[in-house]
């Protein structure tokens, strides 16, 4: 054992003779110019292509195969149709477990039944946040911290039970003191937490549908459908409410749940679009949020109106049929500030006394 | 490792204890105390029981007992890192295109019909004219996916052949003009084609790298170009840098980033500091000691320590505090620009004697290579 604890420290020893300077955990961990310079020139990938092939075949003039290849010249020329049953897959409509020698395809692949083509875009409000947004919120929400130090403990938030009761043995821990409600916890904003939008929820509550009659749905449901790119989701009263009029099964609203290419295409025109040619408004309330990074705010149905998609076809919805909405924007950040703070970044204005 | 250890680590490098041969850096030092491997019961309880420094809570300065080895002395200085961000999005890769043209046709063939009637009344003109429209398009209701019809036997035929551009971005904008017909209205000097609207200027024609119209995908960075020093061996690269200036008296970083802008640039740019934290810092050593900017002198007593000395201290003593530098510090500090230009006419900075607007790319050719290093991870990739 100290034999080799001595070897090992000769080992070391003789290594730093060789290289002085650097020390032997940062040659590991960091790459520096001359070993990226040479690593490439040492041996090449023989998997590696050197070629890429979207750069287009080295010989791809006029007269050449690539160019002159013709994808429906054989099966045009065909006289037979070929046996659908060998050359056409269909994915098996149930799966029969692991077990089975038919299993379908992952959902990934065009020929499942579950594959949902996309993304078609990179939308333009994406990029920004990555180039712009992104590093400016890091930098902004920055708190820098002397080497070497260590943030003061804190107690821990669930107390236990604590006396001679026969039934605090085992009993599950107590809330927080003023309050039963376990806050989520905000970190210290690095790069690998800068809060996001990770998806819009769109709601319309259908107010005319208690008396009007489903007219009213449907034509919302077209609206929502029109401006979000996605089919809506219904939702039925549970209770009845007299007061409201409401009934208890009847269809009184719908959301559209966003993520992804469709959330930041719907936010774009939103920002971009809607939000400027609303008249004397004055941004969203501050005081909004739920305490945890998910804001809320409500358009009328003049402005759902300005919606690009609803603007050009304006007349295919019947008159005050066109619904309002609330539009609620889920953000991975852990408190209301630094959603707000993204938020206006991204360019929706907050008016009025803020809370936190 | 608090600041007083850290003193002391000092005077053992200085008077040779630690081996530079066994070197390990802080920062790596700190990382591996923090992930040492657990060990034995004995040896931990022991470790226990020694007594640990206390750990920093909040920044304290070095009292006057920190060090008695001289600490080299720098100059503090505050840089701007001014930047345009980028105005249009960058263009796609070959297989972006390709992949985005694929998934639109695959989409093609999965989505339900498109509802012409509830968009196109049955026997209008506007209807007429989709038709039409659509006829050419080879059936398609969608525009942007060239002439692919998913409703046919061939629909299976849906790739793009080599040198075929159906999936530009460029086409596709060029075929939305020219559906809409409009043109005309909206075309100022440009092209009729895109309707004026252009993604390479005539700054970028000329390369003209004093403009802010250039390269609209990309960030742009104001850099500054120095005049040569009498008596200093420079290099081309050593001229070119951030602006940046020494702080004054006690102000801020942010506060001296602004005055600096300002004062070296003129007055006629609308920006915006991001934050107040620097975002990187350079630290340049001279060869030899230069004289420096007076030392910062104070004449409250409660606020003299290292740092700042006492007003009648150094008169008292003058060759006691001479002012010599063995070397400069700067932080930068980020910062957007809205609107304007900078100008070297308003310049109140004689040693500035030109300036462009440079992305990280054409940074790294413009700086020393050393600049480049210290720089480089704080300038955005697009």
């Amino acid at each position: 054992m100290a034999e080799s604890h001595l070897s090992l420290r000769l080992a070391r020893t003789w290594r730093s003779f060789v290289k002085p300077s650097i020390c032997n955990r940062c040659l590991q961990t960091r790459r520096t110019l001359a070993s990226q310079a040479s690593a490439p020139q040492g041996q090449r990938d023989a998997e590696l292509e050197e070629a890429s092939s979207l750069g287009g075949a080295p010989d791809a003039g006029s007269g050449s195969p690539v160019r002159d290849f013709d994808p429906l010249k054989v099966p045009r020329s065909r006289k037979r149709q070929l046996v659908p049953s060998r050359y056409q897959f269909r994915s098996p409509k149930y799966y029969r477990g692991p077990l089975h020698p038919h299993q379908p395809p992952p959902p990934s692949d065009p020929a499942s039944r579950e594959f949902v083509p996309g993304p078609f875009s990179t939308p333009r409000l994406e990029q920004t946040y990555h180039n712009i947004i992104a590093p400016d919120f890091m930098t902004m929400c920055y708190q820098h911290t002397p080497p070497g130090f260590r943030a003061p403990q804190k107690g821990a938030r669930l107390r236990p039970w604590i006396g001679d009761s026969p039934y605090f043995r085992n009993r599950p821990l107590r809330g927080p003191r003023g309050g039963d409600v376990l806050r989520l916890l905000r970190k210290p904003i690095t790069f690998r937490n800068i809060p996001m939008i990770e998806r819009v929820t769109v709601h319309s509550f259908v107010k005319g549908a208690l008396s009007g009659g489903s007219g009213y749905i449907h034509v919302a449901g077209m609206a929502l459908q029109a401006i979000t790119n996605h089919r809506v989701m219904t939702h039925e009263a549970r209770t009845n409410e007299a007061n409201w009029g409401i009934i208890k099964g009847k269809t009184v609203s719908m959301t559209v749940d966003l993520k992804g290419e469709d959330m930041y295409h719907f936010l774009g025109k939103l920002i971009n679009v809607v939000l400027p040619r609303i008249k004397d408004w004055n941004g969203v309330r501050a005081t909004t949020g739920d305490n945890s990074g998910n804001l809320t705010f409500g358009l009328d149905p003049e402005s759902v109106a300005t919606f690009p998609e609803i603007e050009t076809n304006y007349d295919a919805y019947p008159g005050k049929m066109i619904p309002g909405l609330h539009i609620t924007i889920h953000t991975t950040a852990t408190c209301d500030k630094d959603a707000r703070l993204l938020l206006q970044q991204v360019g929706i204005p907050f008016y009025g006394k803020v809370v936190d | 490792m608090a600041p007083r250890s850290r003193g002391a680590k000092r005077i053992a490098d200085a008077l040779g204890f630690s081996t530079p041969k066994n070197h390990v850096c802080l920062s790596c030092r700190q990382s591996l105390a923090l992930t040492r491997p657990q060990r034995g019961y004995a040896s931990a309880a022991t470790a226990k029981a020694t007594v640990e420094a206390p750990p920093i809570t909040q920044l304290s300065p070095d009292g006057p007992e920190a060090s008695p080895v001289p600490q080299p002395i720098f100059t503090i200085k505050a840089g701007v890192v001014l930047s345009r961000p980028p105005l249009i999005t960058p263009d796609p890769h070959p297989f972006e295109t390709a992949y985005y043209l694929y998934q639109r046709r695959l989409n093609e063939r999965l989505v339900l019909p498109f509802t012409q009637y509830f968009y196109y009344k049955r026997g209008t003109p506007a209807f007429e004219q989709w038709r039409t429209k659509r006829q050419a398009r080879g059936g398609a209701a969608t525009r942007d996916i060239g002439k692919y019809n998913a409703y046919t036997d061939e629909a299976w035929n849906d790739e793009v052949l080599e040198g075929d551009e159906t999936g530009a971005p460029s086409k596709i904008v060029e075929q939305l003009i020219a559906d809409e017909g409009r043109a005309e209205e909206f075309t100022g000097t440009g092209d009729p084609k895109f309707a004026g609207l252009k993604r390479r200027t005539e700054a970028d024609e000329k390369n003209d790298q004093r403009s802010l119209e250039r390269s609209l995908s990309r960030t742009l960075y104001l850099l500054v170009k120095n005049k040569k020093v009498a008596g200093q061996s420079q290099d081309e690269s050593d001229f070119w840098k951030f602006p940046s200036g020494t702080i004054i008296g006690h102000e801020g970083l942010k506060q001296a980033a602004q005055r600096i802008l300002f004062s070296s640039l003129g007055e006629n740019m609308n920006t915006f500091f991001v934050g107040n934290h620097p975002v990187g810092h350079y630290v340049a050593r001279f060869a030899s000691p230069r004289p420096g900017p007076p030392p910062q002198m104070t004449t409250e007593t409660s606020k003299a320590s290292d740092s700042a000395l006492l007003k009648q201290e150094v008169a008292q003593q003058p060759d006691q505090h001479p002012s010599l530098v063995n070397g400069e510090k700067t932080f930068f500090m980020k910062a957007r620009i809205m609107a304007g230009q900078p100008s070297l006419a308003a310049s109140q900075d004689q040693d500035i004697e030109d300036f462009r607007w440079l992305s990280k790319d054409e940074i790294e050719k413009a700086v020393h290579p050393d600049y480049w290093v210290k720089v480089k991870n704080m300038l955005a990739t697009q």
